[in-house]
């Protein structure tokens, strides 16, 4: 796994960037030289679709983001209005909220791939923790994502989800106010879930890149 | 991949030639929703749709303030003397020449219709003040006269003129 990469630029600037940060051979090591099995089939593809999905998902989500208003009295209106009066508005909704369901599609292939052919197995023992770790950051951006738009069944996932915390011996109770921000639901709890939601996109990037480095040559 | 030293064209260069240019073109195509929903969109646009104004109520000598498009515009019901000073001024002799005749609407020069945001940094000037008889930029000290021109101070510029028009004598369309 260790070992010299074999990665040489030609290019003069490269050159002098990889003495200083040896970007490009992580790049190299991980996308060019990375050996496949054999057994190469279209399941292999599905890393690269998700990674394509996540850039997809945070650039709509960043633009979406220039037209949303995270409070409980306006933020409803603010997706219509994203829906009828912003240009593109509504392709650029419906690209991330049904991306989001294409994202977790492309994921479940992903996890079946590493299933059936032991990716699991050693040395991968890692690579397979950090994907776990990227599903439930995945699954809490998707929840806060879904509870954002302020519907009816914004509301009420936040609702039941918040509460499943207060099954915790002694402590729910309190973790479950701690989260609502309040008594129940409200808009401390959709403004925290705006900034969370913007937030664990980045750390999913970071994890994956993570999930992804090889040392290999 | 082995390199074809060729004078031909393969086949594998028009592939590779093709496949860039529709994958440009998905480029272009992805990049007009993203940079074009940062355009105003069909809410901001109805919100800056022309208005009317009634100039009966203003009185002679009396500058109103109206807004439009979230930008003050100054109508000014000039007085005789008024009109006439903007009239007499040497015009070559302006920071920013430019004829009264050119600022207002034929038949209608009592009336001037400015932009109130002075063309310096973008304060808004004060009415009825500077040596002028028309408006004093508190920000920076431009002072600008009866025809909203420029006279003295940093502004480079007149008072800009919003488009509008006389829908009757006595009411205008800005926008």
């Amino acid at each position: 796994m260790s070992g010299h990469s074999t990665y040489e630029p030609q290019n003069k600037l490269l050159q002098w960037l990889e003495k200083r940060l040896p970007i490009g051979a992580l790049i190299h090591s991980s996308f060019v030289v990375y050996p496949v099995p054999r057994n190469l089939n279209y399941l292999w593809t599905f890393g690269g679709i998700l990674a394509f999905m996540l850039g997809v998902q945070i650039i709509t989500g960043i633009v979406l983001a220039m037209h949303y208003t995270p409070h409980v009295d306006l933020a409803f209106r603010s997706v219509e209005s994203i829906m009828r009066d912003v240009n593109y508005g509504w392709l650029l909704r419906y690209l991330h909220a049904n991306g989001a369901s294409m994202f977790f599609f492309a994921v479940y292939v992903h996890m079946f791939r590493g299933i059936y052919y032991g990716s699991y197995k050693e040395p991968r023992e890692v690579l397979w923790i950090l994907g776990v770790i990227i599903y439930l950051l995945m699954m809490a951006t998707g929840f806060m994502g879904y509870v954002l738009v302020w519907g009816q069944m914004s509301f009420w996932a936040a609702t039941v989800i918040t509460n499943l915390f207060s099954a915790i011996p002694g402590v729910g109770e309190t973790i479950v106010t701690w989260l609502w921000g309040g008594y129940a639901v409200g808009n401390p709890t959709l403004n925290r879930f705006y900034s969370l939601h913007y937030l664990l996109p980045f750390v999913i990037a970071g994890v994956v890149v993570l999930h992804i480095w090889r040392c290999t040559s | 991949m082995t390199t074809v030293s060729s004078a031909e064209h393969t086949r594998r260069d028009f592939l590779y030639i093709a496949t860039g240019a529709v994958g440009a073109v998905g480029a272009a195509a992805v990049l007009v929703p993203l940079i074009a929903q940062m355009n105003p969109d069909a809410s901001t646009i109805a919100a800056g749709a022309p208005i009317e104004v009634d100039l009966a109520p203003i009185a002679d000598g009396q500058i109103i303030k109206v807004f439009w498009r979230s930008k003050p515009i100054f109508i000014f019901h000039r007085t005789k003397k008024e009109i006439e000073e903007a009239q007499k001024v040497n015009v070559a002799s302006l920071p920013d020449p430019e004829p009264d005749s050119a600022r207002v609407k034929a038949g209608h020069d009592q009336w001037l219709v400015v932009i109130g945001i002075c063309t310096h940094l973008g304060c808004i000037p004060l009415a009825h003040q500077g040596a002028y008889d028309g408006w004093f930029c508190p920000c920076h000290g431009s002072q600008y006269d009866t025809s909203g021109r420029i006279r003295q101070g940093p502004a480079p510029k007149n008072l800009a003129l919003p488009p509008y028009k006389f829908v009757s004598d006595t009411k205008i369309q800005i926008g």
